[in-house]
């Protein structure tokens, strides 16, 4: 889905209108769901929802890996 | 924060790195004298011992301690009204967390419980006669209830239910109705149908996998002892000091502050050491008994309430053209939780058709509770049972056709920027590099033979895979010794010889022989926060804290020496600072610096976003003896990406070691359960692990496809040889016999049935 967001936070509120309920599955009060990654074009960022978009960034929200 | 100082040369250009020094443990632990979770002496410290559950599933009706309580030499008995309330369930997003509730009632059972073999009190003596003696006046009343021991069973409409709080968590959206199922992710691309239907060829199969033990050979221990000023301090065999003090921290309601974790050196963890069990115990008899309390398992007791690897029940199903070219691929898998639920799909789901470049794919992953102990990570968790289903359905599919298996993953291999199955794109990743050095190398190239017997039958088998690795916070520090040597402190429990490749990266930064680096794994007040060791993280992210720290170091010693002499700006080249004329190499720099009081200390934390795949493919030589069922595996080779190898020679052991594990669980390991749910095959005469005498010498053949996200180009390697041989195996049996085996494990049994289920026909 294309966004016309300025950070990734902002495209979670976009995604909201689109699609209610999905902020509830991604955000927990002003961050992150734990256990959730945010990828913006290609790499992990730990700047969670204030990180800043590009024109043509492409957000991901991974499921954290574990291992063993 | 990593920074973005990456000295990243080409593989060859290193001094350290890539070379095979001796580690710094071996001594130690070949002659006895490392010291493990068992060997810690605590003065004073009391035994402690398990009561266990022997139903499967059952409620608590009552447990009255009153007669062990007063036994001799009894100095505390635990129920889980000892243990801190958690309040209800709160599922956790988190991939592999239990909650709260449920982790608390996994080491102690709390009204039901779950699995043979769940703690239901505990006792601590002042010798182990007396505890044990203990544990068998304390008299619990259970009401059994209806095992659930298997995903068919569970998933069903009228299984009995294990929970009433727990609800299918379908990617955050929550069901109303409790459930067996706990967890359904899915992760899609493309058009699946739309792949399906442009194939010339769709092949679907259904697939079982039982539950497996990690099989480390050293049991669990803890200790635990209370200070007056109400610190905790825990002795443990686990993979993570961190992660025990974060658990105990939240279970026991008890500042994280004070809670000190020593980890000691682990005799095998592969992921079943990452989980707290006996230190919440030990911790609970200690503090009622006003001792230390000191506990160890059982063999027994390990294989039947630690965390095995869960059974699977799964279909995998994929199109290709004639030519060769994977139109659609979707996998469905339910794995076992055990217990209680958590989840470790999104490794699963990228490794399962990660090594292949598809645009049309969809797979579903289900937890789902059944009654056996708590699942527990295994390498590559969940790898290896999504990648038995894909890879020999792709097998199948490709003989169909008449394809080469290796042209055919050659024709379809994944490469940097195709979308990984959970979104992102990948970096430089080595799957071509893997296929084409199996292609070149000798057992590819060496003809099967023939079989030795008129009841034998020989075949050859390939399987691929990817495995994703994980980065996470490390956090390392480097202090320079007036003789120029470094004390490394790192975070990371070594549970694979990475103390010294974390050392090596270490002095190959600082330009020194890493013999003059000493790494200690201290305990949690002494380095910084570190994640469990796992995940094939540890030579990655805590190599690179180390590499930071060692950058840290050399601006310390530049700034320092700058001082000494003078002079204004001292460079840092080939081991040697100089400026204005003066030049040391780092010893002498080292006791410049000592003589003038200046203390040299870097240290990093750092939580890098650079993780490099690692991608494999392996090849199994089988010959089966049609009359027994026997499998004996003739030759077997295994190919991985390294990225760069910190260590050869311990990349090389953990290849093999790996791919031990996967033949194990393809050809002998399973849980046995009777039909009440208890486990009949507990210890390791009947789990039947393959030693040195069952295998031929496992041929690893390292590739190096730098990682361009790490200074030293390193990917992770302890995943990702479990993944594969299962299924390299199957599709060798299937070239041998013509005979689709798609149970695991690849038991005489269950080839002999499928034999004979082939000539019926």
């Amino acid at each position: 889905m294309e966004v016309s967001a300025r950070t990734a936070g902002e495209a979670v509120d976009e995604l909201e209108v689109a699609y209610p309920g999905i902020k509830a599955r991604l955000v927990e009060g002003e961050g992150l769901r734990p256990g959730l990654a945010l990828y913006i074009d290609g790499g992990e960022v730990d700047t969670g929802l204030r990180t800043k978009l590009q024109a043509q960034s492409k957000v991901y929200f991974l499921a954290a890996q574990s291992g063993g | 924060m990593a920074t973005t100082d990456k000295k990243l040369v080409k593989s060859g250009d290193f001094t350290v790195v890539g070379s095979n020094p001796i580690r710094h443990d071996a001594a130690d632990k070949v002659t006895g004298r490392a010291t493990f979770g068992a060997d810690v002496m605590v003065p004073g410290a009391a035994r402690g011992m398990v009561l266990r559950s022997p139903h499967a599933h059952a409620r608590i009706v009552s447990i009255n301690t009153s007669r062990a309580e007063k036994a001799p030499g009894v100095l505390a008995v635990i129920t889980s009204d000892d243990a801190p309330d958690m309040g209800p369930h709160v599922a956790s997003p988190a991939e592999g967390v239990l909650s709260p509730a449920h982790y608390s009632a996994n080491m102690l059972a709390r009204g039901k419980v779950l699995y043979e073999g769940h703690p239901v009190a505990a006792v601590a003596a002042v010798d182990e006669p007396a505890a044990e003696a203990a544990v068998g006046m304390i008299e619990v009343e259970y009401e059994p209830l209806p095992a659930v021991m298997t995903t068919r069973e569970a998933m069903k409409p009228d299984a009995p239910l294990l929970h009433d709080d727990v609800f299918t968590n379908a990617d955050g959206l929550v069901d109303k109705e409790a459930s067996n199922v706990a967890i359904h992710r899915r992760f899609e691309e493309g058009e699946v149908e739309v792949g399906f239907a442009a194939a010339d060829i769709v092949v679907e199969n259904e697939y079982e996998t039982a539950t497996v033990h990690q099989g480390y050979i050293e049991p669990q221990a803890a200790t635990a002892r209370w200070s007056e000023s109400g610190t905790l301090n825990i002795w443990s065999t686990t993979q993570g000091a961190f992660g025990v003090r974060s658990e105990l921290a939240a279970l026991l309601k008890h500042p994280v502050s004070k809670i000190k974790v020593t980890p000691l050196e682990i005799g095998g963890g592969f992921g079943g050491k990452a989980t707290v069990y006996l230190e919440f115990l030990s911790a609970l008899l200690a503090r009622k008994s006003s001792r230390a309390v000191k506990m160890t398992m059982t063999r027994s007791e390990v294989l039947r309430s630690t965390g095995p690897s869960p059974g699977s029940w799964g279909r995998a199903k994929v199109g290709i053209t004639k030519e060769g070219k994977l139109t659609a691929a979707t996998a469905w898998m339910a794995y076992e939780a055990g217990g209680y639920p958590s989840i470790w799909s999104s490794g699963a789901a990228v490794g399962s058709l990660g090594a292949y470049s598809l645009d049309n794919l969809g797979v579903d992953i289900y937890e789902v509770v059944v009654n056996k102990p708590h699942s527990g990570a295994y390498r590559a968790p969940g790898g290896t049972q999504i990648s038995f289903a894909v890879e020999t359905t792709i097998d199948e599919a490709l003989r169909q056709a008449g394809l080469d298996p290796l042209e055919f993953r050659r024709r379809n291999a994944s490469a940097e920027g195709d979308l990984r199955v959970d979104g992102p794109p990948f970096t430089k990743i080595g799957t071509r590099e893997c296929i084409e050095a199996m292609a070149d190398s000798d057992h590819w190239k060496t003809p099967l033979g023939e079989p030795a017997g008129p009841a034998l039958r020989r075949g050859r088998g390939l399987a691929g895979g990817l495995w994703r690795n994980g980065g996470g916070l490390s956090s390392a520090q480097g202090r320079l010794n007036p003789d120029g040597t470094v004390t490394l402190l790192e975070g990371s429990v070594d549970l694979s010889g990475t103390r010294m490749t974390v050392a090596m990266q270490m002095a190959e930064t600082l330009g020194i022989a890493v013999s003059e680096v000493y790494p200690i794994v201290p305990d949690t007040d002494a380095v910084g926060l570190t994640g469990t060791s796992g995940g094939s993280r540890t030579a990655f992210a805590t190599g690179w804290a180390a590499h930071e720290a060692a950058v840290g170091m050399l601006e310390q010693m530049r700034e320092g020496l700058a001082r000494v002499w003078d002079v204004g700006e001292v460079a840092f080249e080939d081991g040697r600072f100089a400026a204005e004329g003066k030049e040391v190499d780092f010893k002498e720099a080292a006791v410049l610096l000592a003589g003038r009081n200046i203390l040299v200390t870097g240290r990093a934390s750092v939580s890098p976003s650079g993780i490099g795949p690692a991608t494999t493919m392996h090849l199994a030589d089988v010959e089966v003896d049609v009359e027994t069922g026997k499998i004996e595996i003739l030759r077997y080779t295994a190919v991985q990406d390294a990225g760069t190898a910190v260590h050869p020679e311990i990349v090389e052991g953990q290849i093999q070691g790996g791919t031990v594990q996967g033949i194990g669980w393809a050809l002998n390991e399973e849980y046995w359960y009777d039909k009440d749910g208890r486990m009949r095959n507990d210890s390791l005469l009947d789990y039947r692990m393959p030693t040195a005498v069952d295998l031929p010498m496992i041929e690893a053949i390292i590739v190096e496809v730098p990682n361009p996200g790490h200074p030293y180009g390193v990917r992770g390697v302890g995943e990702m040889p479990i993944v594969p041989p299962p299924a390299a195996i199957a599709n060798a049996v299937f070239d041998a016999t013509g005979v689709r085996l798609r149970e695991l494990p690849m038991s005489p049994a269950r080839v002999v049935a499928a034999l004979r289920a082939k000539e019926a026909v």
